[in-house]
């Protein structure tokens, strides 16, 4: 069981998870109910492609949609 | 494959990209749209509309590298609304932007030139901050695009055009369709041409982009921006689709250039401002009528002075 800390922009809301098997972003973006396409992941401050294998314990998710 | 760590990828292509080539991907994209829609020719002149954020920064990163191939000006142009320190970050982004770029830059200040700023006029108007902010902002693009004789390029991304589309199709204002292309004829001397160089290219990928080039740009929204707005609805909807089915975006943005001009244009009376000459439906511009209520005077033909003077500035 891999634990994750998610912290998510803007708003700075942090959400810590707990998955089983490969964590990816898309997997933990599916986990949290928000769109691949609107977000983006960020590990270490760099952008990760988002089916890749989230290695570290902390994840950035950052919402790319502007609103009006 | 070139052994770099992806940072990106493009679920409709298939395809996982470096940051090098996440950025030449992008600015190829621009390229394909610029040729394609014939947005940019040899000899124009184009004034980027540039706020600071990432499309404005990406806007004006892809032009510039557009002019190794295709010979023409590029001018920044931003305009400082007078929003505490979203604005002031802003202006200090874009302007840092454009000497990294080596783009010749005009800042016209709300406050410094008009004496006004976007909350100062909101609340003087009881007006909403949105809308005062995009008369002006259109108002001033155009102004400078007449001006300097030049076509005004703006950030638009994909997916702001494909939600205004689609919220234009859900109120049946089938004539704000017509003016979603990748560009806008002018009207010499009344209005300045429209492009869209970022039609194709995706808020994430503008997003992504500033990121691989290591661009500066500002990560602040403006504390007026509401999202829960139907536009942000809409862009939220379609993403989930685009998940579903990638490139639908893509292929909606195509089909809607192709058929634009199927779409009704808008039956308004086109004449020049009795103040200052530029563009309006009914006489009065709409800056000329907002400065006539904020300071009891039209200061549309002012700030055209003020313009040509910055234009002259520039050498």
């Amino acid at each position: 069981m891999a634990r994750v800390r998610v912290r998510i922009l803007p708003g700075n809301k942090v959400v810590s998870l707990e998955l089983e098997g490969r964590v990816t972003g898309e997997r933990i973006l599916r986990e949290l109910g928000l769109s691949r396409e609107s977000y983006i992941v960020l590990v270490d401050g760099s952008p990760l492609p988002e089916d890749e294998e989230v290695e570290g314990e902390e994840v950035v998710l950052v919402r790319v949609i502007s609103g009006g | 494959m070139c052994g770099r760590p992806a940072i990106a990828y493009v679920p409709y292509q298939r395809r996982h990209y470096c940051s090098t080539h996440y950025a030449e991907f992008v600015e190829s994209k621009v390229k394909r749209t610029v040729k394609r829609y014939g947005l940019v020719r040899p000899g124009d002149r184009v004034v980027a509309a540039v706020s600071g954020g990432k499309d404005s920064a990406t806007l004006l990163s892809t032009l510039a590298a557009l002019r190794g191939e295709i010979e023409f000006d590029l001018i920044a142009f931003h305009v400082d609304l007078g929003i505490g320190d979203y604005s002031r970050g802003s202006r200090k982004i874009v302007e840092e932007l454009a000497r990294l770029l080596d783009v010749p830059l005009i800042v016209f200040s709300l406050q410094e030139e008009l004496d006004f700023t976007i909350p100062s006029a909101s609340m003087r108007l009881r007006r909403p901050a949105c809308s005062i902010c995009g008369a002006v902002k259109r108002y001033l693009y155009n102004a400078v695009g007449v001006e300097l004789d030049a076509k005004v390029a703006t950030g638009h991304n994909a997916d702001d055009i494909a939600s205004l589309a689609v919220k234009n199709f859900l109120a049946q204002e089938l004539d704000a369709i017509r003016k979603l292309g990748p560009s806008t004829e002018g009207i010499p001397g009344l209005a300045a041409p429209r492009i869209r160089p970022l039609y194709n290219v995706y808020e994430r990928e503008s997003f992504l982009y500033v990121i691989a080039k290591g661009l500066p740009y500002l990560h602040r929204d403006c504390p007026h921006a509401r999202f829960t707005s139907l536009d942000f609805r809409v862009k939220e909807y379609l993403n989930r689709l685009e998940e579903e089915k990638p490139s639908l975006k893509l292929g909606f943005l195509n089909k809607l250039a192709e058929r634009i001009s199927s779409y009704p244009a808008a039956e308004a009376r086109v004449e020049g401002c009795k103040y200052c000459g530029l563009l309006s439906s009914s006489g009065i511009c709409s800056l000329c009528r907002l400065t006539f209520k904020l300071k009891g005077e039209a200061l549309g033909a002012r700030v055209r002075e003020r313009i040509r003077e910055m234009v002259r500035g520039l050498g």
